[in-house]
């Protein structure tokens, strides 16, 4: 449904996506998931259009997105970071206008909007101006304005910020709808839960490049087994600390403050870890304990959180 | 609906959306052309008042009692009676500062004695619209009124003029006594003056002329388009501002991805700002086409004009929008521009009042060259012919301007 092949993008001496490539089926939702500045917003600017390659190809549908870009963006449909709708105008009249844009008119253009305040919950608020809802309520009309031709394929880019919970789960079905409908959707995130929770298929980037990708069942193999310890305090050096450590232990990064290390059955080893540290006179001040996941994953790849 | 007619309601919304735009870009103008009108005197607020002269060229006894009793007679606030010379009478017209003069004619005295046709004349200001029609009423009045008083008092008022002459002659009573005679004349011809509503008419003629000056426009008429036009330079402005401001929300982001045409975003903007600007203008062309008693029929061309006159500087407001680096910027560049071309383009003094040299240049800044065949054509010193050049050449810079900005929204300003 959707491929691109080793896309670049720079920005004078920056590289922006640095020869990212991956597909996409019907059905499925594919996650982005990095840190901010990945480059994923980038990446989905190249896909629909906004700002062209450095190099790689992109195809939607078939269509080269060069070389028949109205075909190619015909099938595309894009709910953006930023909220680019008309706040002084009426839900409807939005949805109406976004829905033309896409070359729908007439009665299909009415029965389409109408769909929509369905999927997106504000049929009540249909003649009402967006600039007084909450931002839940603007993310879902963001959203709605961009299925209102139904696309095959869609591009979300970070849907749920700003989101309360409820709007988010809500957010969450009006993908899954899609899905369910055929359609392939893109999903761009910085929080591992909601790749988790939503994706199929996760591709992790970070700097430009893609580091990662598989199903989350895949990844959580990579990170294997072990645990992540996150330590905050003072510590000695990392070579001090090294033969210090317990059997089964082993220091992923170190820094002054802060420590981080991976560990089978960490909660089990946590006591003589803390016993072992105090020896070598380091001062622990607080102890993260984590479950092998798609943050730990990140952390194990870069050295560094995902939330950083 | 199509994505054109979509977006033209999309724009037409956003502008009702903002009442305040809209109030500024019509207000302001309005509070100038006020302001502008108190001072010249025009419009302050009171009843406008009829300044009669009356130039007695004959001197005779007849026109003396006439003058003296129309000067004296009390016409209420509305009209304003000076006895003038027939001179110094042209020259207070040409300045505007008197509605009419009736001029009773030598010999008046002789032709109305022997009931031979008299004439009087009456010179009218043609720039003071209203006032000289209540001036050319009044004039009748009294026409109707000396042909009345020659049928029924002809023969007394020959002996009273006599007896005036004799005793004016006689010494050094004869002014005093002349005086009485001439009271009890103008005392019986205001009860008559009173009485003619119910008389009927007898033939008198009356021609009415124009001063020199006619081509000449008043102040107040001068300004009248450059007002229009700084509202049109106003909502030019404002609506070209609402490019950034669609680049700030996104949405003009979101319509690249679509696909959508830019031409025809382009264009429903073009079509939606035509329809406001005749709604910004339509308000005050009507107000002072009224106030200044132009010719209606005029109104659907100048309307038209001043349409086109926005469209074009709106596509330059636009282009200028569009190369700014930023939102702020552009607001700074469009006034850095446009309040230049306001005050040195007639829109705030009309060029005619300007040093020679600015006004060369004010003609040819783009409003200046808009508004100068507009007021030939409503002050009546220029007709249709004058707009076809300054046509052809505002076409030809909208569409320039408007490829260059569609150039420049694709090529990046719709893309950030
Ligand atoms: N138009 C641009 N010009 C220059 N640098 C840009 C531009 N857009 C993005 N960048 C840079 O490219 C990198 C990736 O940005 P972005 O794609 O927005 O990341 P993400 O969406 O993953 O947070 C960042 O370092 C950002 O500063
Ligand atoms: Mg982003």
């Amino acid at each position: 449904m959707i491929e691109v092949h080793a896309l670049s993008k720079h920005f004078g001496s920056l590289t922006a996506v640095d020869e990212i490539s991956f597909t996409m089926q019907p059905g499925e939702v594919f996650g982005l998931l990095g840190p901010n500045g990945a480059g994923k917003s980038t990446t989905i600017d190249c896909i629909s259009g906004l700002i062209p390659p450095s190099s790689g190809q992109i195809a939607i549908a078939g269509n080269d997105l060069i070389r028949a870009p109205r075909a190619a963006k015909a099938r595309l449909g894009i709910v953006p970071q930023e909220m680019a709708i008309y706040e002084d105008l009426p839900v409807v009249q939005n949805l109406r206008y976004w829905g033309s844009a896409y070359g729908l008119r007439g009665a299909n253009l009415a029965d389409r909007v109408a769909d929509v305040l369905e999927v997106i919950g504000l049929v009540d608020r249909a003649h009402d101006k967006p600039k007084d809802f909450s931002g839940g309520m603007k993310r879902r009309l963001n959203f709605g304005c961009g299925i209102v031709h139904e696309p095959d394929v869609l591009l979300l880019d970070e849907p749920t910020v700003g989101v309360d919970p409820q709007s988010r789960e809500r957010l969450f079905d009006m993908v899954r709808a899609q899905i369910a409908r055929g359609a392939c959707v893109l999903y761009t995130t910085h929080h591992m839960e909601e790749a988790e929770t939503l994706c199929n298929r996760i591709a992790i980037v970070d700097q430009g490049r893609k580091i990662a990708e598989g199903t989350l069942a895949e990844l959580r193999a990579q990170v294997g087994e072990r645990d992540i310890i996150t330590l905050t305090g003072a510590f000695a050096p990392g070579h001090t600390l090294d033969e210090a450590l317990p059997e089964g232990v082993a220091v992923l990064q170190s820094e002054d403050s802060r420590l981080t290390l991976e560990a089978e059955d960490g909660p089990a080893r946590l006591a003589t870890l803390l016993d072992a540290l105090s020896q070598t006179g380091a001062e622990v001040r607080e102890t993260i304990v984590r479950r092998p996941n798609l943050e730990s994953l990140f952390l194990k790849l870069t050295g560094a959180e995902l939330r950083a | 609906m199509t994505f054109l007619t979509a977006s033209i309601l999309k724009n037409l919304r956003r502008v009702a959306a903002q009442p305040w735009s809209v109030a500024i870009w019509i207000g302001v103008p309005l509070l100038v052309g006020s302001l502008l009108s108190a001072v010249m005197g025009g419009l302050d607020g009171d009843t406008p008042k009829v300044h009669l002269l009356i130039s007695d060229e004959d001197g005779s006894f007849l026109s003396g009692a006439l003058v003296d009793m129309l000067a004296r007679e009390e016409f209420g606030d509305l009209l304003i009676l000076e006895p003038s010379a027939t001179n110094s009478g042209l020259a207070m017209l040409d300045e505007g500062d008197a509605t009419a003069m009736l001029v009773i004619p030598d010999g008046f005295q002789r032709a109305f004695l022997r009931s031979e046709p008299q004439a009087l004349r009456l010179v009218v200001n043609p720039l003071q619209q209203i006032l000289p029609e209540m001036a050319e009423e009044l004039t009748r009045l009294i026409a109707d009124f000396g042909s009345y008083v020659q049928l029924a008092f002809g023969p007394e008022l020959e002996v009273a003029s006599r007896l005036a002459t004799d005793i004016e002659t006689a010494g050094e009573s004869g002014p005093e006594a002349a005086a009485a005679v001439g009271d009890l004349a103008s005392g019986v011809a205001t009860k008559l003056f009173q009485a003619l509503p119910h008389l009927t008419t007898a033939p008198v003629e009356i021609a009415v002329e124009t001063t020199e000056g006619a081509r000449e426009a008043s102040f107040t008429l001068l300004f009248f388009p450059g007002l229009l036009m700084m509202s049109v330079i106003f909502a030019a402005q404002g609506l070209a501002e609402d490019l950034w401001q669609e680049r700030e929300m996104g949405t003009l982001r979101r319509l690249r991805s679509t696909v959508a045409p830019l031409v025809t975003f382009l264009l429903a903007r073009v079509l939606a700002s035509a329809l406001v600007l005749m709604l910004v203008i339509l308000p005050l062309a009507l107000l002072g086409f009224a106030t200044l008693g132009l010719d209606w029929a005029s109104l659907p061309l100048t309307l038209a004009w001043l349409v086109l006159a926005g469209l074009v500087l709106a596509a330059l407001a636009s282009m200028i929008q569009v190369l700014a680096p930023s939102r702020k910027a552009g607001a700074l560049f469009s006034s850095l521009v446009f309040f230049p071309l306001l005050l040195v383009g007639g829109s705030f003094f009309p060029l005619e009042s300007m040093p020679d040299l600015l006004a060369a240049f004010g003609r040819f800044t783009p409003n200046g060259m808009m508004l100068e065949p507009l007021k030939a054509y409503l002050i009546g010193t220029g007709d249709l012919a004058g707009f076809g050049p300054v046509l052809a050449v505002a076409l030809a810079v909208t569409l320039a301007l408007t490829a260059a900005t569609a150039w420049r929204l694709q090529a990046g300003f719709a893309s950030r």
